[in-house]
């Protein structure tokens, strides 16, 4: 009888491990709501009076207060529209959620990443190919988000990454931020002050600095995602590009190792690399940079709120070096846009309509530009903003890096193979680092996975 | 006669409902869905026989995952079960606090996977360094960056977290051994080593019987913990079975390959588990 119990219980438990798939997908829609949205399509689609309920699943959780800011304003001015913000944090999370709510309750407004998701997604995908917004954005900001002459997506914001540096601890070390834009400058500036960290000159300033970088090997988008975009920058020119490829040329390999090389050497582990295969973001930035551990990693215009969560007067302080990539293009930032929102092609006409006019509204209206600036702080590639600039000096520097042209493309690393950059091209430079690889086996494992994974999808 | 049966039904139904609607059609779904090629995404499902199982056996990650998960459960169970075990026995001597004790060694159970793993990354990374740059214990530096301690770590957080429950199922069997039959033991001259192996032992077995299963089982289908502590990093080293799934299904979009590798699992536990059941149970004496 026990054992019986017992077995059920464990069919039961069991049974959980396979049905991992819940639902079927039931996205078809019925050819009457079809010739409905084609007829809405053909009155222009603007807002009606009607009541309509919207439902928006978004990843960005440092934007959530500003973007629920815009709904209230937006909601205001059409109360016949209710708008309700859902958001799941974090590159993978976001994806897995929106998966399974496009199963099960899919949201009109959503988010996505490269041209993967373009395609994945695609029978899901309004074209906005229409809208007012289009005309005031750079072609090369919707390159990866289109279908032939249709616009699938709307850029959520400019993101751009380098080395973000704590311009006064290596101006008290006697280097300057515009010697330090090129490779070997940046050499220099970083063995100038690490001298003179062992040597102790910094140590009555700066007496929790104790080394000049940090490099969180352990979050494989670091050292995959951010790394590995500049190497593939030099094959491909967008992510569209790296999309298309069948194989990967890879030809900057060496400069990848370069700069692994380069941050690795700077870290307290110097002499054990294998370590900071258990550093992680927290540990670099919120552990390392914005308590002045060190003085530099290699991150982004987004680390702004988190800087400030910590020191608020630090994020003054900091500068965004460029991220070199030596022997191919040096003094160049990598910048683009990161995600785009997508309408639902299957919502409703008055759905699609009203998410449309909000998605304007955030960007376009005067009250969504000073939100979308000030609370979101997000750096945009539209040409109207006028005299709205963002304040903090990484935001300052990736606008900057775009209008004087010396951004190079910044998410090319969305075109490769789903998993590559991170599972292949991270992991296998965590080997390297811990040295259970050679570089030689890095550079044939990600040639190798990268046309193989292309072939299996 | 009549009667009894209807009754039968209208207890059997709600919950036949419920299993049918929430287990039953999910896992026969599973078995359709483990021989296509669905991305989990797309409205296109195409057939593709058994394609997907012969790729899982070539695939040197998968095969990896699973050494990786059978040796840890192997530990694990060893572990938690020998851990719960001596806790029990220490718990139920009688000497001030064995009350109290009992419940801070439950305690772990209560908190769930992901905070355990967050917890414990913290502990591993931060604490244990800090410890070993104090103390000069070079082992203690650089936790979770490489597989061995990665195994390690997980190790340690499932034995924490797992033993306490168990120690509770082996009071209640302690408590059932009737003070009588020790007692006559003692009285022949058996001292406290063989009053342990042949007499409490064989009594315990019917706990052994019910430890052993939901260790197994619940080592095999890990997967907060072992999010939430490595992630399966570094390079994918310390990826157990339910986590390298969840990647096939919800990183790489390969739904239907996910399926079939969760089939195989499911055969896998299921398998063992049922076998460990027909051992220890021939092993279970009668009072």
């Amino acid at each position: 009888m026990k054992s019986k119990k017992v077995l059920a219980a464990m069919l039961a438990g069991a049974v959980c491990a396979v049905s991992m798939v819940g639902c079927s997908g039931n996205g078809k829609t019925t050819t009457a709501s079809v010739a409905q949205n084609q007829a809405s399509a053909a009155s222009g689609g603007a807002a009606t009076s009607k009541n309509v309920s919207i439902r928006m699943f978004q990843f960005k959780v440092e934007a959530k207060d500003a973007f629920q800011k815009v709904i209230d304003a937006y909601q205001k001015e059409h109360p016949n529209v209710k708008i309700n913000m859902e958001t799941v944090g974090g590159g993978s999370d976001y994806n897995a959620g929106l998966k399974t709510k496009m199963q099960s309750d899919p949201p009109v407004i959503f988010n996505l990443g490269g041209p993967q998701d373009v395609q994945d997604y695609k029978s899901k995908l309004e074209d906005l190919s229409d809208q007012s917004w289009v005309s005031h954005l750079p072609t090369e900001s919707l390159t990866d988000v289109k279908d032939g002459s249709k616009v699938l997506g709307m850029p959520f914001d400019l993101e751009g990454y380098g080395f973000v540096i704590n311009r006064k601890m290596f101006e008290d070390a006697g280097v300057s931020y515009d010697s330090m834009l090129t490779f070997d400058g940046m050499k220099k500036g970083f063995d100038t002050l690490k001298q003179k960290i062992a040597s102790g000159a910094m140590k009555s300033k700066y007496p929790h600095l104790e080394a000049v970088m940090e490099y969180p090997a352990k979050e494989t988008w670091v050292v995959g995602d951010h790394d590995v975009n500049p190497i593939l920058a030099q094959d491909f020119k967008s992510a569209t590009d790296a999309f298309q490829a069948k194989e990967l040329p890879f030809k900057a390999a060496d400069t990848y190792k370069k700069i692994i090389d380069f941050q690795a050497s700077y870290t307290t582990n110097a002499n054990s690399k294998g370590t900071l295969n258990s550093v992680d973001y927290n540990k670099a930035l919120e552990g390392g940079l914005a308590i002045g551990r060190v003085a530099a990693i290699e991150q982004g215009n987004w680390i702004a709120p988190a800087v400030t969560a910590v020191d608020a007067n630090l994020l003054q302080d900091l500068d965004l070096l460029p991220y070199p990539v030596p022997g191919y293009s040096d003094g160049t930032w990598p910048v683009g846009v990161p995600e785009y929102w997508a309408v639902n092609k299957d919502a409703n006409a008055d759905q699609k309509a009203a998410a449309k006019d909000f998605l304007n509204f955030m960007y376009q209206s005067d009250e969504g530009k000073k939100i979308i600036i000030n609370d979101a702080k997000f750096a945009v590639a539209f040409d109207n903003y006028g005299d709205l600039k963002p304040g903090d000096p990484l935001n300052k520097r990736v606008m900057q890096a775009v209008q004087d042209k010396k951004a190079m493309a910044g998410w090319v690393y969305s075109g490769a193979p789903t998993t590559w950059t991170q599972k292949v091209a991270g992991a296998n430079v965590q080997k390297y680092l811990s040295g259970e690889e050679t570089w030689d086996q890095v550079v044939k494992n990600c040639k190798d996975q990268w046309k193989s994974m292309r072939a299996s999808s | 006669m009549q009667k009894s049966k209807a009754r039968f039904w209208l207890f059997l139904l709600p919950a036949l409902f419920f299993f049918c609607l929430f287990v039953l059609i999910p896992t026969l779904m599973g078995f359709f869905y483990a021989f296509t090629d669905w991305n989990g995404i797309s409205d296109s499902v195409r057939f593709i026989g058994w394609r997907n199982f012969g790729v899982i056996f070539k695939d040197p990650i998968f095969l990896h995952s699973f050494g990786f998960t059978a040796l840890f459960s192997l530990c694990a169970v060893v572990l938690v079960n020998l851990v719960g075990f001596l806790l029990a026995l220490l718990v139920t001597q009688k000497f001030p606090g064995a009350t109290a004790l009992r419940g801070i060694f439950f305690m772990p159970n209560l908190i769930g996977g992901l905070l355990l793993g967050f917890t414990w990354q913290f502990i591993f990374t931060s604490i244990f360094s800090a410890i070993g740059q104090a103390t000069g214990q070079q082992f203690l530096q650089g936790w979770l960056s490489s597989p061995e301690t990665g195994f390690g770590g997980l190790l340690i957080l499932t034995v924490w977290q797992l033993s306490g429950y168990m120690m509770i199922i082996y009071i209640a069997q302690l408590q059932q051994i009737p003070d009588s039959i020790q007692e006559a033991a003692r009285m022949d001259g058996a001292n406290s080593r063989q009053l342990l192996v042949h007499i409490t032992l064989p009594l315990m077995m019917p706990a052994f019987t019910i430890g052993l299963f939901m260790t197994i089982s619940n080592c095999f289908k890990m997967f907060d913990q072992n999010l939430a502590l490595t992630d399966g990093g570094p390079y994918r080293s310390t990826e157990m079975l339910a986590l390298n799934i969840y990647n096939s299904a919800f990183g790489e979009n390969h739904f239907g390959l996910a399926q079939a590798k969760a089939i195989i699992f499911l055969i896998v536990v299921a398998a063992i588990g049922i076998t460990q059941l027909v051992v220890t149970k021939k092993k279970e004496v009668e009072m």
